[in-house]
């Protein structure tokens, strides 16, 4: 069983009365234990592509398996997610604290258990001396963080990364990077990550699908792959 | 439903409303300024006409209890939206029928809360006894007027969530038009013929009309109280599946990823 199975999906959307696909007959899988980079340049469909794997929005054609379970029919999967993403926010009143008791509660963890995840959590993330700063006092690395620790708070048994070290300082994407690639070792966790840093995905994905114009147009192993050339190639190669 | 995703948004809704201090102040602040000042009015208009300071006073009461049991669950869909946390909260598992019975649990407290204030003061200051010498009418009253705000709720979320985060000033302004239209200090009588037929089935002007009848001759027709709390009802059943249906429609239009963002 993938953990991600993208079958057949299209997406249309209408702009000033025309319509257009933002997604054509998507078909990709991420499978157990392994970290698939998706590659593409910007609107190429990589967010569409996210949205309706996490159930966000639904395809006109096709379907998405998680873990094999449709997202449509059994939207509950979507609970064993974690999406780190550039533009998750939470609301700003709240505090780095309020933010990981808010989610723990929606998880179903008891007092205790949400504790001993916040506290390692915010170890790990560096955000301890943070536990009490409203959401709009923290700088855009520190949301990075934040929003890294709750898609963690649940154990996923799927990572989305979208643009997970955007805006981060260089020490601390080093480290997140290195755990991501822990977590996967570690507790086999299937990723799908979409990143502009070539570097990034060379290290960390086990395999590159290329995305342009709604479509996939290829899928290889990274191992042995110059990502930059392959990237400039892929565009050059579809622009013509 | 999961009982503690329900938990966990009441929980959130407190977190936001206590810290975020201008919501308490939208909430309580307007409507009780509004009663203290229709109270006065209503005490000054003793020495001319008892009975119309107090159909003014009563149904000011009810009109802010209808506002604020409607708006507080929109403008917490509309937070929800400007700060973005709505995607996060979706993407964690948390349905849609989960999301609008929490919040309405939570407006329920806070409407009921700010009852009880204008009520006590409505009875201290301007010595508004009408509405506690028929306890079990009046609860029914309230009650139907709960109900339909909960039902206008739930439809201008559906709108909202359809038509896109632009239409969120119907939060706080859509209500106005159905009060009107449900006749608060006047008999439905005052409008024309054709316009009568809809004024009817508005969903308060049965227990508005009850209302004035009460503040009035301290009667109460209990027809119009089971028609009132039937409308209500009816209202309810209706927004429901008007509410899932725009869900569904918002996730295949984008308007939902669009809400969020």
């Amino acid at each position: 069983m993938n953990a991600i199975e993208v079958n057949n999906v299209s997406k249309k959307f209408k702009v000033s009365g025309k319509e257009f696909y933002a997604l054509k007959n998507v078909s990709l899988d991420v499978k157990q234990n392994e970290i698939l980079g998706l590659l593409g340049p910007n609107g190429s469909g990589k967010t569409t592509l996210t949205n309706i794997i996490i159930g966000l929005l639904i395809a006109d054609e096709g379907n998405v398996k998680l873990l094999g379970k449709d997202v449509e029919k059994f939207p509950d999967i979507t609970e064993k997610i974690g999406l780190v993403s550039t533009d998750a926010r939470f609301h700003w009143a709240l505090s780095v604290n309020d933010v990981f008791s808010f989610f723990g509660m929606v998880y179903g963890l008891d007092r205790k258990e949400r504790k001993k995840r916040a506290d390692e959590l915010m170890n790990f993330f560096g955000l301890e001396s943070l536990v009490n700063r409203r959401v709009d006092a923290l700088s855009t690395g520190e949301k990075m963080r934040l929003s890294f620790a709750k898609a963690l708070m649940n154990n996923p048994k799927i990572l989305l990364l979208d643009e997970p070290t955007l805006g981060l300082d260089p020490s601390i994407s080093i480290k997140l990077r290195k755990e991501i690639k822990n977590i996967n070792k570690e507790f086999g966790t299937p990723m799908l990550l979409t990143s502009h840093y070539m570097r990034e995905v060379q290290q960390l994905a086990n395999r590159v699908a290329f995305i342009y114009k709604g479509r996939i147009m290829d899928t290889r192993k990274v191992k042995g792959l110059d990502l930059e050339k392959y990237f400039l190639k892929m565009v050059k190669t579809n622009e013509d | 439903m999961k009982i503690n995703r329900v938990f966990a948004l009441i929980y959130y809704d407190i977190l936001v409303f206590s810290r975020a201090k201008w919501r308490v102040m939208e909430m309580f602040y307007f409507p009780i300024t509004t009663v203290i000042m229709w109270g006065l009015f209503s005490a000054y208009m003793r020495s001319f006409a008892v009975e119309a300071g107090l159909i003014v006073l009563v149904l000011n009461i009810f009109w802010n209890f209808a506002s604020v049991a409607q708006s507080n669950t929109n403008m917490q869909i509309m937070d929800d939206s400007w700060s973005g946390s709505i995607k996060q909260m979706l993407i964690s598992g948390i349905r849609e029928s989960e999301y609008i019975f929490a919040r309405i649990i939570s407006t329920t407290v806070i409407s009921v809360a700010l009852l009880g204030i204008l009520l006590s003061m409505s009875l201290h200051m301007f010595d508004l006894r009408v509405i506690f010498e028929k306890p079990a009418v009046s609860s029914m009253l309230f009650l139907s007027t709960l109900i339909a705000s909960v039902a206008m709720s739930i439809l201008i979320a559906a709108f909202i969530i359809t038509a896109g985060k632009e239409y969120g000033f119907l939060s706080w302004t859509v209500l106005q038009i159905f009060i009107l239209l449900s006749a608060p200090f006047y008999p439905v009588s005052v409008f024309p013929d054709w316009l009568q037929s809809i004024t009817t089935v508005m969903p308060y002007t049965a227990t508005f009309e009850n209302a004035r009848a009460l503040a009035a001759n301290n009667a109460i027709d209990n027809g119009l109280l089971a028609r009132g709390l039937l409308i209500s009802i009816l209202y309810l059943a209706l927004s429901l599946p008007v509410y899932f249906y725009a869900f569904k429609r918002a996730r295949k239009t984008g308007y939902l990823v669009k809400l969020g963002s």
